[in-house]
This record gives C-alpha cells, structure tokens and sequence, in this order.
C-alpha cells in the first residue's frame, strides 16, 4: 500500500514540475539555514565539553565596589590560586592564566607574530585536559623563561628537529627554552593557546603584580576535590580573600565579593566587560537558531499554501478515491507520503547546500568546520529530524483538509473555492512576509549602527596611525627613537604613550583635594608624552598641554578628560590637586598632581561603554607604545621604511606594528558577525517566500484565466487587469507591514540599549524595508498578471 | 435488496429549501436492471449518490440488504459500500497518475485484499475486459471507450452486487456505448444488480425498469417490473421490449 502511495507522489512530483521544484527548493533552503546553524550551536554548545574533570572545574570571578562603581570580572590576584592550595583542603588544584601581550617570537631566521601567549604554571596540566606530547606535565613550567608549545607551533619553528631544550627569542627581549611540547588545543575551548610561558617568568619582573592582591590581572582557576561542597568551597575563598584584600578595602569605603562559575558556562553564559576567553552569548545562539527554524517554517508555508490552493486539482481524485472505497485515514496516509517524498528530496539537496555553504559559514562564524561534519551521526540524524519535521509541520494541514471533501461535491464539480482556507492562506502569506520584512529591518538596521560607529568622532582621528609596541629595555632614550621615527618621510608626528586608544586602559583611584579616600573618582590612568595629543588629534578645552620646556610636568602636571572633570565636581579643574594612593617599594605613597589642563572626550573602547573619567600624565611610567600619524596613500613603502629605522635600533627584536582603526574594528566582531548573518538570513527569507508568492500567484492567475477574458472582451485595458490581479497581494504585504514594525521595532530597540552611543532607528529603515518588499512581491506577481492580462482572450472563453 | 421509504433531500440556505428529491419510495430487488430518467435537474445524480451511500438524504430510511444505512456510522457505510458497491460515471473518472492496471487495483487496496489474490483478481478483470495489452498505458493514452471500459472492470473487479452507473454512455460515440451496455446486461445476467441513469431511451431499453424523475418527484410511469417474473434468478435471458 505505502509502496503504491510512493509510486504515486513521484509521478505527481514528476508530473507538476514547477510547483514542485518550488517546493522543494523552498524547503531545501529552508533545511540548508537550519542545519547549518545546527552545526554552529552544536559547536557552540560543546566548548569545554573535552576536559576530564570539567564538572569540577570552576573559574573565580570578582565582584569589587569601589566608592560608588562596581564592576564585575573575571580576573582576580595572581596569589589566590596558590594560596588557597595551601589553606582550603576542597581546593585539589588550582590554575593560574595571564594573557601576555601580543609579541613577536623568533627561532634562527624563523620569525612570527604571536597572540595567544598565556604565562601558567604546571598546574594547568591537571586542572585542564591539555595532554603533552613530550616533556613533564609537573615540571614543564616550574623555571622561568621555560615554554610548552603547541604541536603545530612546534613544527612551526622547528620543523622535524626535537623541540626540547631549543630556545626561543621574544619581542620583549627574552629568551625561553621549550620545556615540553602539548597537543592543540581544541577549537572549542574558551582558553585558546599556542604557547604557554612559565608564571615564574612573569613573576621574576613584576614582583609586585604577581604578589599584591588587588592587582587583578590573573585568571584563576579552581579544581575541586570529587564529592567536595562548592559553596563551603567558596565561603572559605571568600575569607581568605578578605583576609588579604577584601577588608583593606572595606576601610576605604569598598568591598571584593569572590564568586565562582562553571568552567562550562564560560563560553555561553559570562558576559562579562572583558575576558580573555573565547565567548557567546547564548542569547545569540537562540536567535540565529530561532531566526533559521523561522526561515524553514516560511518554507513550510509555502508548501502548505501551494498545496491547498491547488486543492482542486485533487478534489476530483480524493472524490473518486473515496468512491473506490477510501477511508478518511488512507487519503491522510496518502497526503503524508507524498510530503514526505518532497522533504526527502529537498533533504538531499539540502545536504547538498550544506555543503556548498559551509566555506561561508566558516568564514561569518570564523570557524573551521569540515566537509566530514556532514557525515557524522549528529548531523545525519538532524537532518534525519528535520525531514520528519518538515513532513509533519507542512503535510499535516493540506493532508487533513484535502482529505476532507465529500465525494458527491467533488465529482459534480460543484466545489468552490473553499473560504475558510483562503482565509487560512492569506493569514500564513502575511505571516511569511512579517518574518521578512523584520528581517530587513534587522539587517538595516544593524548595518545603520555599523556605519555610525565607523563615522562617530571618536574625540580623535583613529585614521592613518600606525602604532609600534615598544621593547621594555632600550639603549638610547624614547625621545631620541621618537625623534628619529619621525623623521622618517611620511611620518608627520610621532608620540610615545603607555596605552593608546582601542587597549585596555588600567583604573586608578584619585581623591580631588579637600576629600577622603573614601570620596575618590577611579579613573583610567596612561602616560603621554607631549607629542601624543597632537598626533593622535585630540583637543585641549581648557588649560594648556604637557609642554617639553616645562621639566616640571613630570612630576607635577595631569590632563583629564571632560567626564573626569564633570565626576570630580570642578567648575573649572585648571590648577586643582588630585592624589592617587599608591604602593611603592613595599611603603603606602600618595602620589599628588596638578591638573593643568582638560582634553575634550575621546573613546577609548568600544561604544558599547560609556567614556569613562581619564587621567592623563606625563610620567615614564609604562611607556610602551610609540604611534605614528602619517600622511600620503603609499602604505607598503612607509611600512618598508619604518621597518629599516626599527632594524636601526632594535635589530633583535620583532617589527610588529598595528593600526589604530584595525584595533578598533576588531571590537565589532560580533556586530559584524550579526549584520552578515542578518543579511544572508533576510535574503532567503524575501526569497523563499517570493518564490512561494510566485507559485500562488501563478496559480490564482490561472483560476481567474476566465474572468481576465470576460474583462478583456468588455474592454477592460491591460494595466487594469494587473492592477485587479496584483492587488489582493500588495494588501497582504501592507498588512505585513503592520504586524512587522512593531515587533522589529521592540527588539531593534533592545538590541540599541547595549550600546551606549547608538544610531537612532527612524522611521526611514521601516519605509524602505516595507516598500522593498512590497516592491519585490508586486514583481513577482505582476509577471504572472502581465502574461495573463495579454493573453488572448478568445483563447480562455472557447471552452463551454 | 434496496428499500427506499420517504427519501427526502434539499438544499437549506437561510430562506429558502431548495428541494432535490420528495418523498421517494423505491424499491430494488437483487438481480434488477433499473433506470432512471428524467430531464436535467431532475435529482437523477443526487438519488444515484445516496444510493451509493457517499450522499445522505435529508429524510426517509434506506435500507440495503437489510441494513438500516441511515443509521451507520460513517466508517461502517464506508464499509459497506466497499463490499458492496460499484461506480460508473459518465466521464469515467480514471485516476490519470495512475496506469489501467493501477487504476484496477486500487479499490482492492482500500478494500485491503492480499497481494496475491490482488494480482489474479487484477489480471483476471484485464483478461476478461481483453484489455491486458494496455495494462501498462495511463487513462490519457487511451480513447474514452476504452477508458469507460477500465472504469467498469474498476467497478466490477471488487465482485459489487449493485453497480451504479451516471450516464455511462454520456461521453462516448454509439458503438461504444452499444458496447458498454452490452457489458451491463452481460453482467447483469451473470446476477449484478444495476442501476444506471441516462437520458437515452435507447440505452433505457437494456433494463427492467424505468422510473421517471421530475422536480424531485418520482412517478412509475410506462414500465414497472414484469408481474410473475423474479429478475432476482437473472438466470435465464429475458426478453428485451423494445422501448424505442
């Protein structure tokens, strides 16, 4: 019987080609979005998933108050790790993660730009599941100036030749033996590393950092014995860490909460601030699966809406069938079978477009699924569970309601057009192009958003500066490397700073003269020579510049920017003194300085944050990065020269410079991510459901061949028949509209409040996107319309 | 066989009934040849259809072999019908996605028969309609007698004992037709009931009986069956009265 029924649909599917390679091209589409995203949350889904003891694995994460702000992170003191070893027994190992700068790493003539360096120890081996090919997991990272290298890193420098014992030259000036060599880390990690640098290198020169509590740079770790109580676990971290840092800070008015995640929850469900991790959120990964499953439901509908407009040419055999003795459930039977066979075609072109898509996948996404991820059990099973999904979600309805007509109406030709599904159809149609046009909508104004971080004055020109990582020893002076950097043609200033615009600024605490320390602003802290704002091409409001000639300013100046004067409480800040605390050779300082001038706001992250209060002095404290603005369009030569100066003064160490709007782009990654997937996803969904427009129209047309030809006779022009057949579909588009701008609007908005300066939506993006579609669906019919309008009409009026 | 009591149809809208059939008796006995004439609108189709249980009077009882059919369900009428009942219609209704063949086995089918004995009922019907060459064609590849031809091996090939044929001879040239009637009275002397609607005098002449429609109304007017005869038996050949 079901054989029968499967001979039955091909012939069918063969017999009305073009409505089934709608169909099927519909669904395959459809099919194609869903899987490929299944792919995608699959990954997303299974970070960390690899580590033996992942359930017992917890990252520590720091809620600090300070005067007034609290911020969230998770980076703690270097000690905790180490400490709470020693003190807590539930505490079986404990990790601790620095990321080092980005650097360059240098082997013989070999050389490479590194950047994912961490500085460890060896208990990162038996926290983590990170096996080593060869050396000593306990041992590896105990020296300083050791390394463990990556597999691929290791054949990278070496080659063939045995690592072990080798020496690497980095950027910074140091050396480092490799120690061991591990296998890759998996792509779904959130820790992502190709070498691992001993902690005790990093320890070694920065005494301080690497022991003082409230430098919170370190990511810390924690492997819990099995069976041990995590929140016993974390009553005990907390006393300890209030023991070292916590009640110092609440004598300032301040506080430090120790919290702890699961070392799985990291990719998906962190958010914080900043984070050296590889993370999603999973808000998105419900979007791009809700907007894919939206996508292959639209395709659903168009199978739904062609299948029951075309319900009289099957009426008269369901009529017949029943005639012939058919039961209720056979003919659903038999509707169910002839789904299934389109979806099972369309299941295998869509693996088909799978496959074709993946490259582009990789490339929004930026990961490296390949071709035999669409031959695992995982995929073939969901491709498995979309076709029967597919088959109910579209067979269900045309099965039920084709297999519902009496026998006696059918065959006396007596069935009308039924009402109910008319109405049932135009319902799913004004539901298709809902989904469209919001995401249109989307995409817009994603895009709008975009352009307006691109074209925002930062508060400086990012434009055209190129920006050197300085060593931390040098021979000659940095005025004289300035000097003699910007005396190279092309190059029209030059500054040397110890941060620029686009990298994480540190935060200081400054009390305003005449309050307590419990009363202090934390703001972010660089020191800029006197070159820096003008090379950067930021502006002075008020007071005056860091000058050359005033040798004072050293020790004595400040500039701050606009926020800091307003949360200082200043009228005018020229000449006021502000204290930062600090600690200096192990002895409590207070660090005074006169504010001689204010710059006017510039950002110095992305524009998701707001722009925080900002001292700038005019120290040598931390001097690492020398910018340069230069001029003309000829990139490589001045690439080219400015690497034979470096040569010049630092022939041991990597050229490596970057750029200023680069290091910006790289924070809109996500945004860019979402406005490509918003776009490909807009583009199937308008087509999708054009193409099922296209099959509906096409049908309807050739329902009202009769009445287009009474029309023509009566003298009715070729542009009124267009109009009267293309106008029942523009309504439903217009009614589309009205569903659609609320709900794009709603979440748009949602989406806006996560940056703090965003581009306002307006009602323009509404207008285009609404009368776009309108415009591609009135194509789309109107083609139909024209070729039955200028049909002739004798042709249609010979029968009867 | 059949037993017609106050058979009643009409079409409601919110003002008026529009009425098909009033007040019919009627009643079949097995082994008859009945026709039933009547000019267009009639209710020629429509008593056929409840005759064929696939429509349902307004009032009155009908009973078939004894059943009260008025007073199944839909799944036992549908039954009923399966085991019982064969159709004919006059533009031969063949499924087109469908061979001769297929078409012939698919009351089977639904009537759930087994492969086998599908197979030999198949190829028996195609043997016995000399149709076996064109088993393999679709209804498009054939002429209309030839499709009328199937249609009535489909009807038969489930062994009905009532066949209910709506104009058989409608679409088709008159040697066709005289064929296919030629087949109706075969069938009908091997103990088939049939009954056929048409508007030909000629084809009216095969049967037994004639009853007239008009308006819905039914009147027994110049044939009635022959007293004294049991058409029930079919046996034995009857005379032919020439109706013409």
């Amino acid at each position: 019987m079901s054989r029968n029924y499967l001979k039955l649909a091909l012939r069918v599917i063969r017999r009305q080609k073009g409505y089934s390679l709608i169909n099927t091209i519909g669904l395959a589409i459809g099919m194609a979005c869903c899987l490929l995203i299944m792919l995608w949350v699959q990954n997303e889904l299974s970070y960390d998933r690899f580590h033996d003891k992942g359930d017992r694995i917890f990252r520590v994460f720091q809620e600090l108050t300070l005067n007034d702000r609290v911020r969230t992170a998770p980076e703690t003191g270097a000690m905790m790790g180490p400490a709470a070893i020693q003190s807590i027994p539930e505490a079986e190992a404990a990790a601790r993660i620095l990321p080092m700068a980005d650097t360059t790493v240098k082997y013989g003539e070999k050389e490479f730009r590194e950047n994912h360096i961490l500085f460890t120890d060896s208990e990162i081996f038996s926290v983590f599941s990170f096996p080593l090919v060869s050396g000593h997991s306990a041992t590896a990272l105990t020296a300083p100036y050791t390394v463990v290298l990556s597999e691929k890193t290791a054949r990278k420098y070496f080659g063939a030749e045995n690592p072990l014992g080798k020496v690497l030259q980095f950027g910074g000036g140091h050396a480092y033996s490799v120690t061991g060599v591990m296998k890759d880390v998996p792509r779904n990690s959130h820790l992502t590393f190709d070498i691992l640098c001993s902690f005790a290198s990093y320890a070694k020169e920065n005494e301080y950092n690497a022991s003082y509590w409230g430098n919170m740079e370190t990511y810390t770790y924690f492997l819990l014995a099995p069976g041990a109580d995590s929140r016993s676990f974390l009553a005990k971290l907390n006393r300890l860490s209030d023991e070292n840092i916590g009640n110092k800070l609440k004598k300032i008015n301040g506080g430090l909460k120790v919290f702890l995640q699961p070392l799985r929850d990291i990719h998906l469900h962190s958010g914080f601030e900043s984070d050296m991790a590889e993370i999603n959120d999973i808000k998105t990964v419900i979007l791009f699966s809700g907007i894919a499953l939206f996508i292959l439901l639209i395709a659903c509908i168009n199978f739904i809406n062609l299948a029951t407009a075309r319900f009289a040419n099957r009426a008269l055999e369901v009529g017949l069938r029943k005639t012939m003795g058919a039961s209720r459930s056979s003919l659903v039977l038999h509707f169910f079978v002839e789904t299934f066979v389109v979806a099972m075609l369309a299941a295998v072109l869509a693996i088909l477009l799978t496959a074709l898509a993946l490259p582009v996948l990789n490339s929004i996404a930026g990961q490296e699924f390949p071709y035999s991820a669409l031959s695992q059990p995982l995929f073939l099973l969901s491709v498995f569970l979309f076709t029967a999904m597919v088959g109910v979600l579209a067979g269900s309805y045309p099965a039920f309601f084709l297999s519902s007509f009496a026998p006696v109406q059918t065959m006396k030709g007596k069935l009308k057009a039924g009402a109910a599904s008319a109405t049932f159809r135009r319902i799913l149609v004004v539901g298709q192009f809902t989904v469209s046009i919001a995401l249109i909508i989307g995409t817009l104004t994603v895009f709008k958003q975009l352009r307006f971080i691109q074209n925002k004055n930062l508060g400086f020109t990012k434009e055209q500066v190129m920006v050197l990582p300085l060593p931390d020893r040098m021979a000659v002076t940095r005025e004289t490397v300035r000097e003699e950097f910007a005396a190279v043609n092309g190059i029209t200033n030059a500054a040397i700073s110890s941060d620029v615009p686009g990298v994480d600024i540190n935060m200081n605490n400054y009390i305003p003269q005449g309050k307590t320390e419990s009363e202090g602003v934390l703001m972010q802290t660089m020191a800029v020579d006197d070159h820096f704002l003008t090379t950067l091409g930021m502006t002075i409001v008020k007071g005056r510049n860091f000058s050359g000639d005033m040798k004072t300013d050293a020790n004595e100046a400040l500039l701050i920017n606009e926020t800091a004067a307003d949360r200082l409480g200043w009228q005018d800040p020229i000449g006021k003194i502000v204290t930062r605390p600090a600690f200096s050779n192990g002895k409590h300082v207070s660090i005074k300085r006169k504010i001689v001038g204010v710059v006017k706001d510039f950002h110095t992250l992305s524009l998701h944050q707001k722009i925080e209060p900002l001292v700038m002095d005019n120290s040598s404290w931390g001097l690492r990065f020398l910018s340069l603005r230069f001029e003309g369009q000829r990139l490589p030569e001045l690439i080219t020269a400015v690497k034979a100066k470096w040569r010049q003064f630092f022939p041991a160490i990597g050229f490596d410079p970057f750029f200023l709007d680069e290091a910006f782009a790289r924070r809109y990654q996500a945004e860019e991510r979402l406005n490509k997937i918003f776009s490909s996803f807009a583009i199937l969904a308008i087509f999708i459901s054009c193409l099922g427009l296209f099959g509906l129209a096409a049908y309807m047309t050739e329902r009202r061949t009769k009445e287009v030809g009474i029309r023509k006779v009566l003298g009715a022009p070729v542009s009124g028949i267009v109009l009267l057949l293309s106008r029942e579909f523009s309504i439903w588009v217009l009614a589309a509209n009205l569903v659609s701008w609320p709900l794009a609007y709603h979440f748009l908005t949602r989406w806006l409040e996560g940056f703090a300066y965003h581009a306002r939506i307006g009602i323009g993006i509404f207008l285009v996107s609404g009368f776009s579609v309108l415009l591609i669906a009135l194509l789309t019919v109107s083609f139909q319309a024209i070729r039955a309008a200028r049909a002739n009409p004798v042709d249609s009026l010979r029968y009867e | 066989m059949i037993r017609l009591r106050g058979i009643t149809k009409y079409y409601a809208n919110a003002f008026v009934k529009t009425f098909v059939l009033r007040n019919i008796d009627l009643d079949v006995k097995e082994g008859e040849f009945l026709t039933i004439m009547g000019p267009s609108g009639a209710g020629k189709s429509t008593l056929l259809y409840i005759l064929g249980m696939l429509d349902e009077a307004c009032e009155g009882e009908y009973f078939f072999c004894g059943q009260a059919v008025h007073e199944l369900n839909e799944k036992k009428r549908t039954q009923l019908h399966q085991q019982n009942i064969g159709f004919v219609f006059q533009s031969y209704h063949l499924i087109d996605e469908l061979t001769v063949y297929e078409n012939l086995e698919t009351p089977l089918l639904y009537k759930k028969v087994k492969p086998d004995e599908r197979k030999s009922l198949v190829a028996d019907a195609l043997d016995r309609f000399r149709i076996v060459a064109k088993k393999d064609l679709f209804p498009n590849q054939l002429s209309g007698g030839q499709q009328q031809l199937v249609a009535v091996a489909r009807a038969v090939i489930i062994q009905p004992r009532l066949i209910l044929a709506d104009e058989p001879t409608g679409n088709l040239n008159s040697p066709q037709g005289e064929e296919i009637m030629a087949l109706f009275k075969k069938l009908n002397c091997e103990g088939t009931t049939i009954i056929q609607v048409t508007h030909s005098e000629k084809n009216a002449s095969h049967s037994d009986r004639v009853i007239h429609l008009l308006d819905g109304w039914m009147n027994n007017g110049e044939k009635s069956a022959l007293p004294g005869e049991n058409p029930g038996t079919g046996k034995r050949k009857k005379k032919h009265p020439e109706g013409t």
